[in-house]
Formats: structure tokens, C-alpha cells, sequence
């Protein structure tokens, strides 16, 4: 039998914009706590894996909390960066390399869309210079043939962002607390139709952190350690409909979503049924809908009606993004992926205040999904 | 839609100007007979490296379409601000061999967009005028609109 590995600390620096920390100061902040509520100082941890997209190396993070001489390794995995920090820190722990470890993401981004350079990502230049490099564009199209496929309806994409901020207004720590209409979100500019400006997140700043070690170990530090069922990253397969992709081939493949999910559940042994909270990427309400049905909760062409039930809301059947999620907190992109870990091991311990998802849910899901097709899954339970 | 003498490809590699109108340029794995655009050096299906070049047409249908509704930053090159910007429509574009090739669309009006709409491939001179060298990348247009296409000299 595997040793099982526990989460013993979470810590969050709050999303949004701080424009007097950096944001390495931000990943220090969420380090601290995480360390703070796992009882244990910085030379405690053996072992640590963080990273940001554009804001630094995590391993300078050893300048802000001590020069202890550990394995800090550094992560660049875009939005499964978080993920791939955590799936590492817990293959160390399970080797035996370490006995404590830390998982780290944090990020600073200029306001506005993203810009990529084709080079960095494999691709030529033209591609970028005539205006198709763009992940809002692969939001959009890949909503407007998934609309078109399963015969959903661009209310559904609404539905999906109004319940985003309803619930990011129930959480002290979202950068946005502010319920908006139907009708504010259906007649917002257009970004990239179908999807309009506030059904898309925004580019952000903040810090996620945890504290893992031996399950068998836990209860030293903790009364509520929260058990790391699952925690992989998947890449694309050939066929795959992907962000910055200039052509799609012929024959179609799973989205790595689809291949992370399925390898999660069976690696935790448990069925997408019993998720009791669910966190799921969402850079904008179309692909939150794509996702509810690639990482198994639902049917596609369900999610309409699923939205219009409530069943995505905190009450409902499937609880979905209960801190507001990406919509509501905004993307950095390092550290979107251990928020989610945070928010459902504060749902699990029972400590989500207002949002709390009633019946104290013992299962949670969070999934993160990036270019260039790369998908992150982690199933906790407590 | 004219474009003007001198103008240049964006990328020249991608485009075949030797016929009455263009088609797109791409690659084929001669080992299991998959198609790439733009050109591939690696077949990312079977593994070979074995490709030839390939025609790969310029008629198909839309297969998915957005409007890019806002000035994109650098590597954009079109020239243009947040000021000045028009948006301009983006889709894939279904191609006989079942590729699905992503380009600008010379319609960028939601109500002349749909998906299985038959499309075909022109040039369009997407630099604003004065911004720079004029420059020319490959874009569809919905067939009923379709006019002759004048290839620069």
C-alpha cells in the first residue's frame, strides 16, 4: 500500500491587485501561512516545488523565508503549474526524499489579455502578428462549436457567470463581491463572441501555498489534515481541440481534461457522483460548461438545464466554484490551481463560513485546464 | 479583394499564388497520411519525421467563428490601436481532407456567420495603411460573397 500524503497547511495571499507587493511577496505571504496553519516554521520543510508564469522564480522565495539549503525545484507548467507543484510534492513525500513539503504558486500579471510569443510555444511568428494567437479567441471558438454540437443556448453562459459572482460575493477573500444581473452579464461588450466581458476573468495577482506530509503524520500538526487522493497532470493527444493550435486535425481526441479526470477517479477509487465540492477552470463561463461535462459530473448538453436549477449552486447537487472561482477572484495563472486546493480543504474542514456547502461534503474536485493543452486534477478528502 | 503592388506574405511559406486563386500550403506524413498547416517537420499522430509538402486546397466549410473584439497586443502587427481598432472575424475553417484550419474571416458581422457555411480562401491586407511595409495574410470569406482575387504581382 501507497503511503497516503495529507495536506496540513493551506495559505492564501488574497487575489486581485496589490500593487505594493510583488509577486514573490505574495507567494511568500501564502507560504507563511500555509506554514503558520500547519503549526511548523520554514526549516521544517524538506522539500518544495512552486512556480509563477510571469512573475519569477519560485525557488528565490528560499531569499524572503531562509536560506535553508533544501530542494526547491521550480515548476512552468502554465495553468497546471499549481498541479504539477502539488503532484510533485507529494511523489517526493511518498519516496521518502522528504518529510515535510511545501507546494507554491503565485503570479503578477499586467492588466488586459494575455500576449504570447509563438516562439516560446513552438510556433512561427505569423501566426501571432495577424492576430490568432489570442486565448480568449480558442475560449470563444471552442464555446461556439461546443453551443453549436449539443445544442446549448448562450443563456447558459450567463447562467454560469451570474452564479460565479453570486457565490464570489459570498466570500470575504474574492477580489470581486458583486452579484450581477442577467441582464448586466447578456449585454456586457463583446470580448470574443459568444463571450462577453463579464463572462470572462481577469488577469491577476496573488499566492497560494500548502503543507503536506506522511497522512500517518498529520494529526501532529493538525486536527483537520485533508487526504491527497489524487493529484496529476495530464498534455494533449494528438486531435485534441487546444489553445494556440493554427490547424485541428481531422480525426478528433479527448481533451486532456477528459485523460486527467479519468485517471484521478480511478487513481482515488471513487466516481464523479460522489464529489461533494467541486472546483473546476473556469477563464470563462464557456469553458466552465465544457468542463462540468469532460471532468464527468454531467452529460454534455446538460449543463443548461443544470444552470437554471441551481444545481452548480452552493445548495445544489454540484456545488461548483463556491469561492467564485477564477470569474471572481481573477487568473494568476501560478496560483489558480492551489487556490482551488485551498477552497476545497476549507469546504472540507467545515470553515467556509457563508459558502459553506451544507451536509459537510467529505470528497472535493478541482481541475485546471491551460495552453498549450494541459490539464491538472486533484481529488481530496478529509 | 485587391492587393497592392509590392505588398508582401506575412509568411510566404504558407500560400500557393501560382494558381487562378491561392490555396494553403501544408504538409503530409508519408507515413500515415496525416495533414499538417502550417508545414510540419514532425508527425505528431504516428512519429515520423518522413513529410512531403502538400496542397491542402482553399475551399471548405466553417466549422467554429468568433469576432476578435478587441485590439490585441504585441506580436499584433496590423498597426493599429485601441483607438483606432476594427474588429475582425476568426474562425476554423473545415478543409476537404477534415483538417480544420484556423484564419480571418473577411466578415466580421455575427449575423453572416454561421457554422457549415461553404467558405473560400483569399488574401487580405491586414496592416492599416501607412503602419508600415503593406503586408498580406490568407483569410476566408463566405462563398456568396466571393469575388475574383487579385494576386499582387
Amino acid at each position: 500500500m501507497i503511503d497516503e500524503v495529507a495536506i496540513i497547511g493551506i495559505g492564501l495571499h488574497p487575489f486581485g491587485r496589490t500593487d505594493h507587493l510583488s509577486g514573490l511577496e505574495q507567494g511568500a505571504h501564502a507560504v507563511r501561512a500555509a506554514l503558520q496553519d500547519a503549526g511548523i516554521n520554514w526549516d521544517a520543510v524538506g522539500v518544495a516545488y512552486g512556480g509563477s508564469a510571469a512573475a519569477g522564480n519560485a525557488d528565490a522565495l528560499s531569499n524572503l523565508l531562509g536560506l535553508t539549503g533544501i530542494p526547491f525545484i521550480n515548476v512552468a507548467n502554465g495553468c497546471a503549474t499549481g498541479g504539477s507543484a502539488l503532484a510533485s510534492v507529494v511523489a517526493a513525500i511518498r519516496s521518502g526524499a522528504a518529510e515535510i513539503g511545501v507546494a507554491v504558486g503565485f503570479d503578477k500579471h499586467p492588466r488586459g489579455a494575455f500576449n504570447a510569443r509563438p516562439s516560446d510555444w513552438g510556433l512561427e511568428d505569423w501566426y501571432g502578428q495577424t492576430g490568432l494567437m489570442l486565448t480568449t479567441q480558442f475560449f470563444a471558438l471552442k464555446t461556439q462549436r461546443y453551443l453549436h454540437e449539443h445544442g446549448l443556448s448562450e443563456r447558459a453562459l450567463v447562467l454560469a457567470a451570474q452564479r460565479s459572482f453570486r457565490h464570489g460575493a459570498l466570500n470575504p477573500q474574492a477580489w470581486r463581491r458583486t452579484e450581477l444581473s442577467f441582464a448586466e452579464i447578456a449585454e456586457s461588450a463583446p470580448v470574443n463572441l459568444p463571450l462577453r466581458k463579464y463572462m470572462f476573468c481577469n488577469p491577476a495577482e496573488g499566492g497560494a501555498a500548502l503543507v503536506l506530509c506522511r497522512a500517518k503524520d498529520a494529526h501532529k500538526y493538525t486536527r483537520t489534515p485533508v487526504l491527497v487522493k489524487a493529484a496529476l497532470m495530464r498534455t494533449r493527444h494528438h486531435g485534441s481541440f487546444e489553445v494556440f493550435a493554427p490547424s485541428l486535425a481531422a480525426q478528433a481526441a479527448p481533451a486532456p481534461t477528459v485523460t486527467a479526470s479519468k485517471a484521478a477517479f480511478e487513481q482515488a477509487g471513487v466516481a464523479p457522483s460522489e464529489i461533494g465540492v467541486i472546483q473546476i477552470q473556469d477563464t470563462d463561463s464557456g469553458s466552465e460548461i465544457i468542463h462540468m461535462a469532460e471532468n464527468g459530473f454531467c452529460e454534455h448538453g446538460e449543463q443548461e438545464r443544470l444552470l437554471e436549477r441551481g444545481e452548480t449552486d452552493i445548495g445544489g447537487r454540484l456545488p461548483i466554484n463556491t469561492d467564485g472561482g477564477c470569474m471572481a477572484n481573477g487568473e494568476p495563472i501560478g496560483a489558480s490551481g492551489l487556490r482551488q486546493v485551498i477552497e476545497v480543504c476549507t469546504q472540507l474542514r467545515g470553515q467556509a463560513g457563508a459558502r459553506q456547502v451544507p451536509g459537510a461534503p467529505k470528497l472535493g474536485y478541482t481541475h485546471v485546464y491551460g495552453a498549450p493543452g494541459v490539464s491538472a486534477v486533484t481529488i481530496l478528502q478529509t | 479583394m485587391t492587393i497592392e503592388p509590392g505588398a508582401t506574405p506575412v509568411a510566404a511559406h504558407l500560400l500557393n499564388l501560382q494558381g487562378a486563386r491561392p490555396s494553403l500550403t501544408g504538409s503530409r506524413c508519408t507515413s500515415c497520411g496525416e495533414v499538417y498547416f502550417p508545414a510540419a517537420r514532425g508527425c505528431t499522430r504516428c512519429g515520423s519525421t518522413a513529410l512531403d509538402a502538400c496542397d491542402l486546397g482553399g475551399a471548405g466549410r466553417l466549422w467554429s467563428w468568433t469576432v476578435q473584439g478587441f485590439c490585441p497586443k504585441p506580436p499584433y502587427d496590423s498597426g493599429e490601436s485601441e483607438h483606432d481598432f476594427t474588429p475582425y472575424g476568426v474562425g476554423y475553417v473545415e478543409l476537404a481532407s477534415g483538417l480544420k484550419v484556423e484564419s480571418r474571416l473577411t466578415v466580421a458581422d455575427p449575423a453572416r456567420l454561421r457554422i457549415g457555411m461553404p467558405m473560400a480562401l483569399t488574401l487580405q491586407a491586414y496592416r492599416r495603411p501607412g503602419a508600415g511595409a503593406p503586408v498580406f495574410t490568407f483569410a476566408f470569406e463566405p462563398v456568396d460573397t466571393a469575388g475574383d482575387t487579385e494576386l499582387p504581382q
